[in-house]
Protein backbone atom coordinates (compact mmCIF):
# COMPACT_ATOMS: atom_id res chain seq x y z
CA UNK A 1 0.00 0.00 0.00
CA UNK A 2 1.59 3.37 -0.50
CA UNK A 3 2.18 5.39 2.35
CA UNK A 4 -0.06 8.72 0.73
CA UNK A 5 -3.03 6.20 0.24
CA UNK A 6 -2.29 5.62 3.91
CA UNK A 7 -2.18 8.84 4.96
CA UNK A 8 -5.19 9.40 3.67
CA UNK A 9 -7.23 6.61 5.08
CA UNK A 10 -5.78 7.99 8.57
CA UNK A 11 -6.83 11.48 7.88
CA UNK A 12 -10.18 10.05 6.74
CA UNK A 13 -10.61 7.95 10.17
CA UNK A 14 -10.05 10.78 12.24
CA UNK A 15 -13.03 13.08 10.57
CA UNK A 16 -15.15 10.54 10.23
CA UNK A 17 -14.87 9.30 13.54
CA UNK A 18 -14.97 13.32 15.21
CA UNK A 19 -17.85 13.93 13.12
CA UNK A 20 -19.87 11.10 13.85
CA UNK A 21 -19.12 11.39 17.70
CA UNK A 22 -20.49 14.58 17.24
CA UNK A 23 -23.66 13.92 16.41
CA UNK A 24 -24.48 12.96 20.05
CA UNK A 25 -23.58 15.37 23.40
CA UNK A 26 -24.11 14.49 26.92
CA UNK A 27 -26.25 17.39 28.76
CA UNK A 28 -24.75 19.36 31.48
CA UNK A 29 -26.52 18.64 34.85
CA UNK A 30 -26.21 20.87 37.75
CA UNK A 31 -24.66 19.49 41.23
CA UNK A 32 -27.08 21.19 43.12
CA UNK A 33 -30.48 18.78 43.41
CA UNK A 34 -33.36 20.12 41.75
CA UNK A 35 -37.24 19.95 43.47
CA UNK A 36 -38.47 16.61 42.08
CA UNK A 37 -42.46 17.12 42.96
CA UNK A 38 -43.25 20.40 41.29
CA UNK A 39 -46.60 21.83 42.53
CA UNK A 40 -47.75 25.54 41.65
CA UNK A 41 -48.07 26.77 45.05
CA UNK A 42 -47.56 30.53 46.14
CA UNK A 43 -47.12 31.66 49.60
CA UNK A 44 -47.44 35.57 50.46
CA UNK A 45 -46.82 36.54 54.04
CA UNK A 46 -48.29 40.05 54.56
CA UNK A 47 -47.20 42.05 57.84
CA UNK A 48 -49.34 45.02 58.97
CA UNK A 49 -49.33 47.62 61.80
CA UNK A 50 -52.67 49.07 62.57
CA UNK A 51 -50.67 52.14 64.25
CA UNK A 52 -48.83 53.36 61.68
CA UNK A 53 -51.31 52.13 59.47
CA UNK A 54 -48.95 50.51 57.20
CA UNK A 55 -48.34 47.37 55.24
CA UNK A 56 -45.98 45.15 53.67
CA UNK A 57 -46.41 42.30 51.14
CA UNK A 58 -44.17 40.01 49.96
CA UNK A 59 -41.07 41.43 50.81
CA UNK A 60 -41.85 44.84 49.50
CA UNK A 61 -42.24 47.90 51.86
CA UNK A 62 -45.35 50.04 52.16
CA UNK A 63 -43.43 52.24 49.64
CA UNK A 64 -42.70 49.93 47.66
CA UNK A 65 -46.55 48.52 47.10
CA UNK A 66 -47.75 52.07 46.75
CA UNK A 67 -45.40 52.61 44.02
CA UNK A 68 -46.68 50.08 42.28
CA UNK A 69 -50.42 51.55 42.75
CA UNK A 70 -51.62 49.74 45.85
CA UNK A 71 -53.50 52.14 47.74
CA UNK A 72 -54.42 52.94 51.59
CA UNK A 73 -56.44 50.54 53.27
CA UNK A 74 -59.98 52.05 54.75
CA UNK A 75 -60.43 52.91 58.43
CA UNK A 76 -62.79 49.94 58.66
CA UNK A 77 -60.52 47.22 57.17
CA UNK A 78 -57.83 48.58 60.33
CA UNK A 79 -60.40 48.21 62.64
CA UNK A 80 -61.04 44.38 61.47
CA UNK A 81 -57.37 44.00 61.06
CA UNK A 82 -56.31 45.33 64.64
CA UNK A 83 -58.90 42.46 66.21
CA UNK A 84 -56.64 39.32 64.87
CA UNK A 85 -52.86 38.92 65.61
CA UNK A 86 -52.68 36.68 62.50
CA UNK A 87 -54.48 35.32 59.72
CA UNK A 88 -54.20 32.99 57.12
CA UNK A 89 -55.96 32.62 54.08
CA UNK A 90 -55.56 30.07 51.71
CA UNK A 91 -57.14 29.51 48.16
CA UNK A 92 -57.11 25.90 47.08
CA UNK A 93 -58.52 24.84 43.72
CA UNK A 94 -62.41 25.88 43.76
CA UNK A 95 -62.03 26.85 48.03
CA UNK A 96 -60.88 29.84 49.86
CA UNK A 97 -60.05 28.60 53.91
CA UNK A 98 -59.89 31.45 56.51
CA UNK A 99 -58.50 30.59 59.83
CA UNK A 100 -57.41 32.96 62.37
CA UNK A 101 -54.45 32.04 65.18
CA UNK A 102 -54.92 28.25 63.95
CA UNK A 103 -58.73 28.80 64.38
CA UNK A 104 -60.58 28.05 61.04
CA UNK A 105 -63.05 30.85 60.42
CA UNK A 106 -64.69 29.58 57.51
CA UNK A 107 -64.50 27.94 54.55
CA UNK A 108 -66.36 28.67 51.30
CA UNK A 109 -66.47 28.07 47.74
CA UNK A 110 -64.67 30.01 45.45
CA UNK A 111 -66.68 29.65 42.40
CA UNK A 112 -66.44 31.74 39.14
CA UNK A 113 -69.49 34.87 40.52
CA UNK A 114 -67.05 35.14 43.34
CA UNK A 115 -63.86 35.30 41.78
CA UNK A 116 -65.71 37.60 39.36
CA UNK A 117 -66.20 39.86 42.32
CA UNK A 118 -63.04 39.60 43.72
CA UNK A 119 -61.57 40.67 40.03
CA UNK A 120 -64.03 44.07 40.51
CA UNK A 121 -62.67 44.78 43.74
CA UNK A 122 -59.24 44.32 43.51
CA UNK A 123 -59.64 46.82 40.14
CA UNK A 124 -60.79 49.16 42.15
CA UNK A 125 -57.98 49.42 44.45
CA UNK A 126 -55.40 48.86 42.08
CA UNK A 127 -54.80 51.90 40.41
CA UNK A 128 -53.29 51.41 37.57
CA UNK A 129 -53.75 48.04 34.99
CA UNK A 130 -56.79 45.95 35.33
CA UNK A 131 -56.41 41.93 36.25
CA UNK A 132 -56.59 40.09 32.83
CA UNK A 133 -59.66 37.89 33.96
CA UNK A 134 -58.87 34.72 31.46
CA UNK A 135 -55.25 34.94 32.42
CA UNK A 136 -55.96 34.84 36.33
CA UNK A 137 -58.70 32.43 35.50
CA UNK A 138 -55.40 30.30 34.23
CA UNK A 139 -53.57 31.19 37.40
CA UNK A 140 -56.16 29.43 39.65
CA UNK A 141 -56.69 26.59 38.06
CA UNK A 142 -52.74 25.74 37.85
CA UNK A 143 -51.83 27.39 41.56
CA UNK A 144 -52.54 27.29 44.86
CA UNK A 145 -52.02 30.49 47.22
CA UNK A 146 -51.34 30.95 51.11
CA UNK A 147 -51.13 34.15 51.82
CA UNK A 148 -50.47 34.86 56.18
CA UNK A 149 -51.54 38.09 57.54
CA UNK A 150 -48.92 39.13 60.52
CA UNK A 151 -49.60 41.99 63.07
CA UNK A 152 -46.03 42.88 63.01
CA UNK A 153 -44.04 46.55 62.23
CA UNK A 154 -41.27 44.07 60.36
CA UNK A 155 -41.15 43.60 56.49
CA UNK A 156 -43.02 40.81 55.18
CA UNK A 157 -41.15 38.11 54.21
CA UNK A 158 -40.13 37.68 50.75
CA UNK A 159 -42.08 35.79 48.09
CA UNK A 160 -41.87 31.55 48.22
CA UNK A 161 -43.36 30.06 45.21
CA UNK A 162 -42.59 26.80 43.50
CA UNK A 163 -44.39 27.31 40.50
CA UNK A 164 -43.68 25.40 36.96
CA UNK A 165 -46.28 27.77 35.31
CA UNK A 166 -44.33 30.49 33.55
CA UNK A 167 -45.12 34.21 34.77
CA UNK A 168 -46.19 36.53 31.75
CA UNK A 169 -44.03 39.37 31.16
CA UNK A 170 -44.52 41.80 28.62
CA UNK A 171 -42.09 44.35 27.51
CA UNK A 172 -44.27 46.94 25.46
CA UNK A 173 -42.71 48.64 22.55
CA UNK A 174 -42.29 51.87 24.17
CA UNK A 175 -40.01 50.00 27.19
CA UNK A 176 -43.08 49.51 29.66
CA UNK A 177 -42.65 46.27 32.06
CA UNK A 178 -45.68 44.38 32.75
CA UNK A 179 -46.32 41.49 34.84
CA UNK A 180 -49.35 39.48 33.91
CA UNK A 181 -50.55 42.64 32.65
CA UNK A 182 -49.82 44.83 35.70
CA UNK A 183 -47.43 47.66 34.81
CA UNK A 184 -44.63 47.43 37.07
CA UNK A 185 -43.55 51.07 37.10
CA UNK A 186 -40.20 49.91 35.74
CA UNK A 187 -39.46 49.89 32.14
CA UNK A 188 -36.35 49.50 29.83
CA UNK A 189 -34.58 52.74 28.55
CA UNK A 190 -34.41 53.20 24.83
CA UNK A 191 -31.31 52.21 24.06
CA UNK A 192 -31.67 49.25 25.39
CA UNK A 193 -34.96 48.31 23.74
CA UNK A 194 -33.19 49.50 20.41
CA UNK A 195 -30.35 47.03 21.00
CA UNK A 196 -32.61 43.84 21.86
CA UNK A 197 -34.88 44.57 18.87
CA UNK A 198 -31.61 44.91 16.48
CA UNK A 199 -30.57 41.82 17.81
CA UNK A 200 -33.61 40.42 16.64
CA UNK A 201 -34.85 38.79 19.74
CA UNK A 202 -38.50 38.62 20.22
CA UNK A 203 -39.09 36.42 23.11
CA UNK A 204 -36.64 34.84 26.22
CA UNK A 205 -37.60 31.76 28.95
CA UNK A 206 -36.09 32.51 31.92
CA UNK A 207 -36.37 29.54 35.16
CA UNK A 208 -34.87 29.63 38.29
CA UNK A 209 -35.18 26.25 40.68
CA UNK A 210 -33.22 26.77 43.78
CA UNK A 211 -30.16 28.92 42.79
CA UNK A 212 -30.25 27.38 39.06
CA UNK A 213 -31.16 29.45 36.07
CA UNK A 214 -32.00 27.91 32.86
CA UNK A 215 -32.54 30.25 29.80
CA UNK A 216 -33.61 30.15 26.27
CA UNK A 217 -33.45 33.13 24.19
CA UNK A 218 -35.70 32.73 20.65
CA UNK A 219 -36.20 28.85 21.52
CA UNK A 220 -32.22 28.54 21.79
CA UNK A 221 -31.25 27.17 25.01
CA UNK A 222 -28.24 29.18 26.94
CA UNK A 223 -26.25 27.39 29.24
CA UNK A 224 -27.46 26.43 32.95
CA UNK A 225 -26.06 28.58 35.70
CA UNK A 226 -25.91 27.77 39.36
CA UNK A 227 -25.85 30.53 41.93
CA UNK A 228 -24.35 29.81 44.83
CA UNK A 229 -25.66 32.00 48.08
CA UNK A 230 -22.14 32.70 48.92
CA UNK A 231 -21.19 33.80 45.63
CA UNK A 232 -24.44 36.42 46.06
CA UNK A 233 -23.13 37.81 49.21
CA UNK A 234 -20.36 38.30 47.85
CA UNK A 235 -21.61 40.17 44.86
CA UNK A 236 -24.10 41.95 47.28
CA UNK A 237 -20.54 43.13 49.35
CA UNK A 238 -19.07 44.19 46.61
CA UNK A 239 -21.67 46.26 44.78
CA UNK A 240 -23.73 47.36 47.96
CA UNK A 241 -26.81 45.88 46.67
CA UNK A 242 -28.02 45.34 50.24
CA UNK A 243 -30.23 42.50 49.45
CA UNK A 244 -30.88 41.52 52.43
CA UNK A 245 -31.61 37.83 53.22
CA UNK A 246 -32.35 35.34 50.25
CA UNK A 247 -32.60 32.34 51.89
CA UNK A 248 -36.50 32.07 50.70
CA UNK A 249 -35.49 33.04 47.23
CA UNK A 250 -32.99 30.24 47.23
CA UNK A 251 -36.22 27.74 48.38
CA UNK A 252 -38.11 28.96 45.63
CA UNK A 253 -38.86 27.81 42.14
CA UNK A 254 -40.20 30.04 39.54
CA UNK A 255 -39.96 31.29 35.74
CA UNK A 256 -41.20 33.76 33.13
CA UNK A 257 -41.77 33.56 29.67
CA UNK A 258 -40.37 37.17 28.41
CA UNK A 259 -42.35 38.71 25.23
CA UNK A 260 -40.60 42.09 23.58
CA UNK A 261 -43.01 44.04 21.66
CA UNK A 262 -44.70 41.56 19.22
CA UNK A 263 -42.62 39.04 19.99
CA UNK A 264 -44.41 35.18 19.70
CA UNK A 265 -45.79 33.97 22.95
CA UNK A 266 -42.95 32.08 25.21
CA UNK A 267 -44.84 28.23 25.46
CA UNK A 268 -43.86 25.59 28.16
CA UNK A 269 -43.12 25.01 31.37
CA UNK A 270 -40.30 25.30 34.28
CA UNK A 271 -39.45 21.76 35.23
CA UNK A 272 -36.71 20.62 37.03
CA UNK B 1 6.24 -3.76 4.69
CA UNK B 2 8.40 -0.89 4.48
CA UNK B 3 10.12 -0.01 8.06
CA UNK B 4 8.29 3.84 7.67
CA UNK B 5 5.01 2.31 7.48
CA UNK B 6 5.80 -0.07 10.80
CA UNK B 7 7.17 2.83 12.27
CA UNK B 8 3.52 4.55 11.37
CA UNK B 9 1.33 1.52 12.34
CA UNK B 10 3.32 1.21 15.58
CA UNK B 11 3.27 4.75 16.40
CA UNK B 12 -0.62 4.87 15.53
CA UNK B 13 -1.67 2.06 17.30
CA UNK B 14 0.32 3.51 20.81
CA UNK B 15 -1.99 6.75 20.69
CA UNK B 16 -5.05 4.62 20.32
CA UNK B 17 -3.88 2.34 23.32
CA UNK B 18 -3.05 5.21 25.72
CA UNK B 19 -6.41 6.63 24.37
CA UNK B 20 -8.07 3.64 25.23
CA UNK B 21 -6.64 3.80 28.57
CA UNK B 22 -7.30 7.34 29.32
CA UNK B 23 -11.39 6.65 27.80
CA UNK B 24 -11.44 3.95 30.49
CA UNK B 25 -10.66 5.88 33.51
CA UNK B 26 -13.41 8.60 32.59
CA UNK B 27 -11.46 11.33 30.32
CA UNK B 28 -10.12 13.41 33.27
CA UNK B 29 -9.79 16.97 32.19
CA UNK B 30 -5.37 17.49 31.59
CA UNK B 31 -4.99 20.59 34.25
CA UNK B 32 -2.70 23.09 32.38
CA UNK B 33 -0.54 25.79 34.24
CA UNK B 34 -2.15 28.00 36.41
CA UNK B 35 -2.21 31.83 35.08
CA UNK B 36 -2.10 34.68 37.57
CA UNK B 37 -3.96 38.04 36.98
CA UNK B 38 -3.94 41.37 38.62
CA UNK B 39 -6.63 43.53 38.38
CA UNK B 40 -6.20 47.31 38.83
CA UNK B 41 -8.41 49.03 40.86
CA UNK B 42 -11.01 51.04 39.55
CA UNK B 43 -12.52 47.63 37.52
CA UNK B 44 -15.87 46.15 38.91
CA UNK B 45 -14.19 43.16 38.86
CA UNK B 46 -11.42 44.11 41.54
CA UNK B 47 -14.44 45.38 43.82
CA UNK B 48 -15.90 41.53 43.55
CA UNK B 49 -12.54 40.13 44.29
CA UNK B 50 -11.93 42.49 47.52
CA UNK B 51 -15.66 41.52 48.62
CA UNK B 52 -14.51 38.24 49.27
CA UNK B 53 -13.18 36.58 52.26
CA UNK B 54 -9.71 35.47 50.48
CA UNK B 55 -8.57 38.59 48.42
CA UNK B 56 -8.46 35.75 45.49
CA UNK B 57 -10.56 34.74 42.76
CA UNK B 58 -10.32 31.75 40.59
CA UNK B 59 -11.86 31.00 37.18
CA UNK B 60 -11.36 27.51 36.35
CA UNK B 61 -13.04 25.87 32.82
CA UNK B 62 -12.96 22.54 32.21
CA UNK B 63 -13.38 21.96 28.43
CA UNK B 64 -16.03 18.92 29.62
CA UNK B 65 -18.43 21.32 29.83
CA UNK B 66 -17.98 23.33 32.83
CA UNK B 67 -16.37 27.59 34.22
CA UNK B 68 -16.52 27.78 38.09
CA UNK B 69 -16.21 31.15 39.98
CA UNK B 70 -14.73 29.89 43.06
CA UNK B 71 -13.14 31.68 46.17
CA UNK B 72 -11.08 29.91 48.73
CA UNK B 73 -12.73 26.21 47.12
CA UNK B 74 -15.84 27.85 47.64
CA UNK B 75 -17.87 27.57 44.48
CA UNK B 76 -19.67 31.32 43.84
CA UNK B 77 -21.26 30.75 40.04
CA UNK B 78 -21.05 27.81 37.65
CA UNK B 79 -22.01 27.81 34.35
CA UNK B 80 -22.53 24.21 32.80
CA UNK B 81 -22.42 23.95 28.99
CA UNK B 82 -22.37 21.77 26.11
CA UNK B 83 -21.14 22.52 22.25
CA UNK B 84 -24.80 23.64 21.33
CA UNK B 85 -25.38 25.84 24.31
CA UNK B 86 -22.18 27.43 23.43
CA UNK B 87 -22.63 28.09 20.30
CA UNK B 88 -26.26 29.66 20.87
CA UNK B 89 -24.11 32.06 23.75
CA UNK B 90 -21.69 33.12 21.31
CA UNK B 91 -24.17 33.67 18.61
CA UNK B 92 -26.43 35.92 20.84
CA UNK B 93 -23.22 37.77 22.26
CA UNK B 94 -22.28 38.49 18.86
CA UNK B 95 -25.83 39.72 17.98
CA UNK B 96 -25.53 41.64 21.17
CA UNK B 97 -22.34 43.46 20.58
CA UNK B 98 -21.91 47.14 19.61
CA UNK B 99 -20.87 48.34 16.72
CA UNK B 100 -20.29 46.16 13.66
CA UNK B 101 -19.07 43.00 15.33
CA UNK B 102 -21.97 40.98 13.79
CA UNK B 103 -21.70 41.90 10.50
CA UNK B 104 -18.16 41.83 10.82
CA UNK B 105 -18.09 38.14 11.49
CA UNK B 106 -20.80 37.48 8.33
CA UNK B 107 -18.42 39.31 6.12
CA UNK B 108 -15.28 36.75 7.92
CA UNK B 109 -17.60 34.00 7.51
CA UNK B 110 -18.56 34.27 3.84
CA UNK B 111 -14.42 34.54 2.94
CA UNK B 112 -14.03 31.50 4.82
CA UNK B 113 -17.32 29.26 5.32
CA UNK B 114 -15.04 26.14 6.42
CA UNK B 115 -14.66 28.22 9.88
CA UNK B 116 -18.23 27.76 11.25
CA UNK B 117 -17.35 23.80 11.19
CA UNK B 118 -14.59 24.14 11.88
CA UNK B 119 -14.95 26.13 15.42
CA UNK B 120 -17.37 23.82 15.74
CA UNK B 121 -15.43 20.65 15.75
CA UNK B 122 -12.83 21.91 17.67
CA UNK B 123 -15.13 23.03 20.22
CA UNK B 124 -16.80 18.95 20.12
CA UNK B 125 -13.46 17.83 20.42
CA UNK B 126 -12.06 19.63 23.61
CA UNK B 127 -15.04 18.87 24.75
CA UNK B 128 -15.87 14.89 24.32
CA UNK B 129 -12.22 14.05 23.23
CA UNK B 130 -10.03 15.94 25.05
CA UNK B 131 -10.74 18.23 27.92
CA UNK B 132 -8.48 20.18 29.81
CA UNK B 133 -8.43 22.52 32.62
CA UNK B 134 -7.42 26.07 32.56
CA UNK B 135 -7.38 27.98 35.74
CA UNK B 136 -6.97 31.85 36.19
CA UNK B 137 -5.81 33.59 39.47
CA UNK B 138 -7.15 36.78 39.68
CA UNK B 139 -6.23 38.89 43.15
CA UNK B 140 -6.71 42.92 43.49
CA UNK B 141 -3.71 45.12 42.70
Amino acid sequence: MKKSNLFKIIIALVLVLGISLMQHTPSAIADVPLQEDVSNVIHIDVTYDPLSKTFSAGGFSYDELQQFGIPALSDEIWALLTVFESLSLRIIGDEIQLATDDTTLFTMAFDGDARAFVYDLVNIYIETGRIDRTRAESWLEQADFDITLRKTREVSDPLRIQLATLLQVNIMENGEVRVEGIPTGMGLTAETSALLSAASIENAKICWNQGVIKGEVNGSALPQMTIFEDGVIVLDRALGLNLGDLGPIFESSFGAGIVLADGAPVVGECLP
Amino acid sequence: MSRALRVILITVGVIILLYGIYYLVGRPAIPLPAVRYTVPAGQPLHNFITATESNQVNVVLNTKGKLELLSQDDSLVTLDYTPETLANTVDLALRLAPGQAMASYQKFVDKFPVYPWLANYVNHFFYRFLPFRVSVILTPQ
